[in-house]
């Protein structure tokens, strides 16, 4: 009576996965690259604004990210997803970024702007104003300052990229333990960086 | 650790974690407009780049082709022995000569000793 219904050809609509374009990319269709910048380009720009501030430098950082990705592409060997392994090499960019840049400034509480020492002020408010998330970024910014490039760089990974112990010692290369041990003594200097930076234990 | 400064350390580090806190709440994965294009064009423009380097390359390469037959031929031209001339005569070797009075010397020696020595006969 009725005809029989013919399986959808899901193949037709699904989107090709991250290994497919790569193996097209590699086989020199060079355009099936551009889907895995605009599927990942958001999280590299997300890493990059935790090491650079101004809006040129993040650029610079995501753009040699997907350069070396793209030139590299044929070491990657697929047994870990595609993320993974741009990350390291995002992580690895923004490593040398910190190490080109290296600040070590050491701030005090005449330094801070208007906005900033508000922040100190309205510390017992529940606010969540634009403004004052700025105005914090801007303040970890200057203890990140005063950190030497790899503290930083482990400081960024553990309290702001929210990764594990064990992912920073497989991304910096260090043992476990020495990851904790760094990450507590920069911490420590960061929250002795609060004090000295606070306006009312300055008054 | 005093009391108080106890409680001081506890309230920086509370400060700390807030900063911390509010600095993660900012989105900051936004991209800025057809970046993607930016890293394609880069892309596409690296290979064109290799490509101009290899034509420059053997460009300069069949360049270099007639200078270098040149210098071959001249090189090969005055190295050869009728462009070279009449070659001069090899001196005599002097040791030989020397070799050669020294032997005739021996023998003459010999012959007077075998003359002017009566005593042996004797």
């Amino acid at each position: 009576m009725g005809s029989p219904v013919e399986p959808v050809n899901n193949s037709a609509v699904a989107e090709p996965t991250d290994k497919e374009l790569i193996a097209e990319v590699l086989d020199g269709h060079t355009a099936s690259f551009e889907p895995l910048v605009v599927k990942y380009q958001p999280r590299i720009f997300a890493l990059a604004r935790r090491y650079a501030r101004r809006e040129n430098e993040v650029e610079d950082i995501a753009q040699t990210v997907f350069l070396k990705a793209f030139s590299k592409l044929s070491s990657y060997k697929g047994t870990a997803p595609f993320e993974h392994w741009l990350m390291r090499t995002a992580t690895y960019t923004c490593y040398d970024f910190l190490r080109k840049h290296q600040r070590n400034r050491e701030w005090n509480a005449t330094d801070l702007s208007d906005e900033e020492n508000d922040w100190f002020e309205n510390l017992g408010e529940e606010s969540h104003a634009h403004t004052d998330r700025e105005a914090a970024r801007a303040l970890v910014d200057k203890l990140l300052d005063e950190l030497k490039p790899e503290d930083r760089h482990i400081i960024i990974l553990l309290e702001l990229e929210r990764k594990s112990i064990r992912e920073i010692a497989d991304l910096t290369g260090l043992s476990e333990s020495n990851v904790k041990v760094k990450a507590h003594r920069a911490r420590e200097r960061m929250r002795k960086s609060v004090d000295r930076l606070n306006p009312e234990k300055y008054l | 650790m005093e009391p108080s400064e106890k409680k001081n350390v506890k309230e920086s580090e509370d400060i700390l974690r807030k900063m911390l806190t509010e600095t993660r709440e900012i989105p900051v994965d936004h991209v800025p407009y057809a970046f993607e294009k930016r890293i394609m064009a880069h892309i596409e423009a690296a290979p064109q780049a290799a490509i101009n380097l290899w034509q420059q390359w053997s460009q300069a390469l069949w360049r270099a082709v007639v200078p270098c037959l040149a210098v071959m031929i001249l090189v090969a031209v005055l190295d050869s022995p009728e462009a070279a001339g009449p070659q001069p005569q090899p001196a005599p070797s002097a040791p030989l000569t020397a070799q050669t009075q020294t032997t005739d010397e021996d023998l003459e020696a010999i012959v007077m000793l075998a003359i002017e020595t009566p005593a042996l006969d004797r």
